[in-house]
């Protein structure tokens, strides 16, 4: 093209950062949040919470996320985490905000607010399960608890190499293949 | 700002650049999506020097097709994949997916290729008026792009067992289903289309065109965000803007000829920015999403969905009821966050997702969404309400994807509303439908917004001329979705690259006049 003068770029990246937004605060709700909504029961069936690193792994995901969202988007984020923080006080009748509850309460207190006749409240907190559900079932042992047989979920489907007799036979059945 | 961009590479990142720059060429693109890369590719190819703007960062295929999904969402995902609108009155909430990288939605589509269907080509034709819209106008177009995008049907062994399931369900219940077209040849069956295909497969615009505009000396530049349209002299002069991640850096184009492809929901806030629009009262308004949802089901033999194309098979039975039912899938993280409850009734069901198949429905809609610029934010505030009667046909899709799925055997049905426990009757599932029920709690996304910037044959009933030229700033074009003047009912991609063709070749034809009616530069040549 006439006219571009071809200078030295500055010294580039091969991904563009991942800044993290959250506050202290807000971290800790989004861990609280992610606390309750992967916990399960132990062998003597109490509840117990998901492993830490799993869920420092969906705070800094989520922190991510948002940190990548434009300042709009960033605002309304927080006013969710606002309002799942503080609406325990109206869905358990108590005086403690949810991340201040036992795990077995804020359980409760998801339960509930899933199942809200105002679907606003419902909707918000399904934009924060869906975030931390895509962050936690994405690798390691949630990954493997999805039944998914691949070693990770970039991982390429492995087909059968068919032989040629059998390539030539047409078939309505899908090919059954083998997964690494 | 320096004049000229430097660069090294022939996509040059923005954010890496040490300083902004000021540049001239004779059409200024801005978008790198289905409907920026298809223009900038044939005016570059007619020998115009062009110049491509893209907002989003720039990553090759082989880089995002090793993405994971949330790293995807993040890094090639408008908001980060969470964008919603905000819907007033019994209208869902719903969650609009959008690309914001070079290649722009087409890297995060499913890959689906439709023609508009000829019923919508007649009524622009003959109850719009726009002749210049008819199936046998714009069959060159389609042609091209099927040539470009290699598009094809999917072949019956890409179904997957999710698809299959559905399938046999539907063949009980005398429902036809066809193959979906698909600009994916070689598909593995990896199942995550829409993060980035892991097989590099996917023709999306990033590899079926922009390497041709490259090869015709186009100079592409991610992380750059037009900010507004030049004008003077009553006529489209160029653009400005600035680059994200350089602070401070800001960047300056100066062309005869501009053309606005940055998306349905982004087009009139950059008109409106550069006071463009004011003698259009359509402009921003009545957009179509063609919302959309997914029923999962449980089976009793293992499903594994996440073998095979994540989108295979549709069908159009439904078309006078305006749905149109499709086979999807999703990867296994993503569809994890479907099931109801939390903790360890959460967990008991993501544990059943190899028996789980899932389908998918859209509605072709009325048209209640509208975009405004963002206060204080680069991002649009993007509202939605939906009609009543296109609420009562998203809750009929629902009950005619759980028939399906109880035809095919399931033994429960995941309906998409938010907390609803699954259902294990067709009785229970047809109560549903009629319940009273707060629709925000419908879980529910779109892929498709359309019709922000309508064609139209005269200021009062569009925002561009059958050309895709505004028709208050002359040298101003828009090729993207905006400009479909009404829903489509199928999915956009090919229409919108059909639609960019026709207008680029539109352009192409009529350069000599553009550029020599040029009053910015005296960069004037005649391609």
């Amino acid at each position: 093209m006439a006219g571009v003068s071809h200078g030295e770029p500055r010294a580039g990246t091969e991904h563009a950062p991942e800044p993290r937004v959250l506050n202290a605060s807000a971290r800790r709700i989004v861990a609280a949040l992610a606390e309750a909504m992967l916990c399960d029961y132990d062998e003597e069936h109490r509840l117990c919470p998901p492993r830490p690193e799993l869920v420092e792994r969906v705070v800094l995901g989520i922190d991510h996320s948002i940190g990548a969202a434009s300042a709009q988007a960033r605002r309304s984020w927080l006013l969710g985490l606002f309002l799942l923080e503080w609406l325990s006080l109206v869905y358990l009748c108590t005086l403690r905000r949810m991340s201040r509850l036992r795990i077995g309460r804020r359980l409760l207190y998801l339960e509930r607010l899933e199942t809200t006749r105002f679907g606003l409240l419902a909707a918000v907190l399904a934009g924060f399960k869906v975030q931390i559900c895509i962050v936690a079932f994405e690798e390691g042992p949630e990954l493997a608890s999805t039944g998914f047989d691949r070693p990770s979920l970039t991982s390429r489907r492995q087909l059968h190499t068919l032989a040629p007799e059998a390539r030539s036979t047409p078939s309505t059945a899908p090919a059954r293949d083998a997964t690494a | 700002m320096r004049p000229g961009i430097p660069a090294s590479t022939p996509i040059v990142k923005g954010r890496d650049l040490a300083r902004g720059f000021s540049e001239h060429c004779d059409a200024v693109v801005i978008g790198s999506g289905s409907g920026g890369a298809v223009v900038a590719t044939h005016l570059a190819e007619a020998g115009l020097s062009v110049i491509v703007l893209e907002e989003g960062p720039y990553y090759r295929p082989d880089q995002y097709g090793a993405f994971r999904p949330s790293e995807s969402l993040r890094r090639l995902g408008r908001e980060s994949g969470m964008i919603a609108t905000v819907g007033f009155g019994q209208s869902p909430i719903i969650a609009l997916m959008a690309g914001r990288c070079i290649g722009g939605s087409s890297v995060m589509t499913g890959g689906i290729c439709f023609r508009i269907p000829s019923a919508i080509h007649g009524h622009w034709e003959r109850d719009l008026g726009l002749e210049e819209l008819s199936e046998r106008a714009l069959e060159p177009a389609y042609a091209d792009v099927e040539r470009r995008c290699r598009i094809g049907p999917v072949p019956p062994d890409r179904h997957s067992h999710s698809t299959l399931r559905f399938l046999q369900g539907a063949e009980r219940l005398g429902i036809p289903f066809r193959p979906l077209r698909r600009n994916t040849p070689g598909c593995e069956g990896n199942a995550r289309c829409t993060f980035g295909c892991p097989a590099g497969v996917k023709m999306s615009v990033d590899v079926a065109y922009l390497p041709r505009a490259l090869e015709h000396d186009a100079r592409v530049i991610s992380d750059a965000l037009v900010e507004r349209v030049l004008i003077e002299n009553g006529r489209a002069a160029g653009v400005s803007g600035r680059l994200l991640g350089a602070p401070g850096h800001r960047f300056e184009i100066r062309a005869p000829i501009v053309v606005s492809a940055c998306g349905t929901i982004h087009t009139p806030p950059l008109l409106e920015a550069s006071g463009i629009g004011r003698q259009s009262p359509d402009l921003g308004r009545h957009i179509t999403l063609h919302p959309a949802a997914r029923v999962s089901a449980l089976f009793d033999e293992r499903v594994e969905g996440w073998n095979g194309a994540m989108q295979s098979v549709y069908s159009d039975a439904f078309a006078d009821e305006g749905i149109t039912l499709v086979g999807v899938y999703s990867a296994v993280n993503v569809l994890s966050a479907a099931f109801p409850g939390f903790g360890p009734t959460l967990r008991r069901h993501i544990e059943t997702l190899p028996y789980i198949g899932v389908f998918g429905a859209m509605i072709h809609d009325e048209g209640g969404g509208r975009t405004r610029r963002g206060a204080g934010s680069r991002e649009p505030f993007v509202t939605y309400t939906m009609a009543p009667p296109d609420l009562v046909k998203l809750r009929r899709a629902f009950t005619i994807l759980a028939e399906m799925a109880f035809a095919a055997r399931a033994r429960e049905v995941y309906l998409p509303i938010f907390g609803l426990p699954p259902v294990r009757s067709m009785d229970e599932a047809r109560r549903i439908e009629h319940m009273d029920l707060d629709a925000r709690r419908i879980e529910c996304m779109a892929f498709h917004p359309l019709g922000s910037a309508r064609m139209g044959n005269d200021p009062r009933r569009g925002v561009v001329d059958q050309n895709g030229e505004c028709f208050e700033l002359p040298g101003l074009f828009v090729a993207d979705g905006s400009v479909l003047p009404t829903s489509i009912g199928v999915n956009s991609q090919e229409p919108v690259m059909a639609m960019a063709t026709r207008i680029a070749w539109r352009i192409r034809d009529m350069a000599p006049r553009l550029l020599r009616s040029s009053t910015s530069t005296g960069h004037v040549r005649v391609a």
